[in-house]
């Protein structure tokens, strides 16, 4: 296996997304690529940045139109039919 | 004040079905935004994910005897966020189906060509960096809106697909469910997904003033 290929694959590792074969040629290159490794190891900080940033809260003011339509049951009152 | 600290979102059923404000309240603040992110990302301009969003609420919270514990609450408000988001914004733009907002460039992306040889090895190994430097790039400034703005940079497809597969943490069968968009489809488009944004974050490790080096 190339460093393209192993490269190409490095995501599908992730997510056990791999046959077999192809998976333990993979990791034969990256056990002995350490530009691989850090690629692969890259693309896991990536994803896990992703699932791990926590979100900041709503504005008070829209937080208060949410808990207060939820606590009416309806949106806000509009000019609508 | 007598709340007790950090119930989960499964603990605040019982007070959620009370209609308790405070249990509302406490839901709202955790998920709220990162629900209009999703809206957002299904092509609704910022005032149209808010509406969604704020309807998806409510029909959630009327409907909380049909959640049934198969995935997790926030899992559960995310899938009725995208079904009233994608109904939204095909009403706006007479989309028929998700697919129908992809863009030429999201069959694009990945792996810069260049960064390899013609025989398949590195041009020039990937840049050294970790969370660590990418935390202190963004000096102070918030992961999460570092996140928003890699992800609001991707092609539309791409975006969705890894909104919902890596920030959402969902697997690939619930977004089939959500999106229509094959396992295979995601495949690529997740892919190619996370290499842009590894890409964008390595570049921002780069441009960050006076790294130290390792």
């Amino acid at each position: 296996m190339k460093c393209r290929e192993a490269a190409e694959h490095a995501s599908a590792l992730l997510d056990h997304d791999l046959d077999l074969t192809l998976r333990a040629r993979l990791r034969l290159h990256l056990a002995a690529c350490a530009p691989c490794r850090r690629f692969a190891e890259q693309v896991r900080a990536t994803r896990d940045l992703l699932r791990g940033a926590p979100a900041p809260g709503p504005d008070p003011d829209r937080e208060d139109a949410v808990v207060a339509a939820l606590l009416r049951g309806k949106p806000e009152a509009d000019d609508g039919p | 004040m007598s709340a007790p600290p950090d119930p989960g979102d499964e603990e605040l059923l019982p007070r959620l079905r009370a209609r308790e404000e405070a249990a509302f309240r406490l839901l709202v603040r955790r998920h709220h935004v990162r629900l209009v992110a999703v809206a957002r990302g299904l092509s609704l301009p910022q005032d149209a994910a808010e509406e969604v969003v704020q309807e998806a609420w409510i029909a959630a919270m009327r409907n909380l005897d049909g959640f049934e514990g198969r995935s997790s609450l926030r899992t559960w408000l995310t899938g009725i966020v995208v079904l009233m988001a994608r109904k939204a914004a095909a009403a706006r733009r007479r989309t028929r189906t998700f697919s129908d907002l992809a863009g030429p460039e999201d069959e694009e992306g990945g792996i810069d060509a260049d960064a390899f040889l013609a025989d398949g090895h590195w041009r020039e190994p990937p840049w050294h960096w970790s969370e660590v430097d990418l935390e202190r790039a963004l000096a102070g400034r918030q992961v999460w809106a570092a996140v928003q703005e890699a992800i609001g940079a991707l092609p539309p497809l791409q975006a969705s697909v890894i909104r919902l597969r890596d920030v959402e943490g969902l697997g690939a069968r619930e977004t089939e469910a959500m999106l229509g968009l094959s396992e295979a489809r995601q495949r690529a488009l997740l892919d190619r997904a996370r290499f842009r944004i590894r890409a964008t974050f390595e570049r921002l490790t780069r441009e960050a003033p006076a790294r130290a080096m390792p």
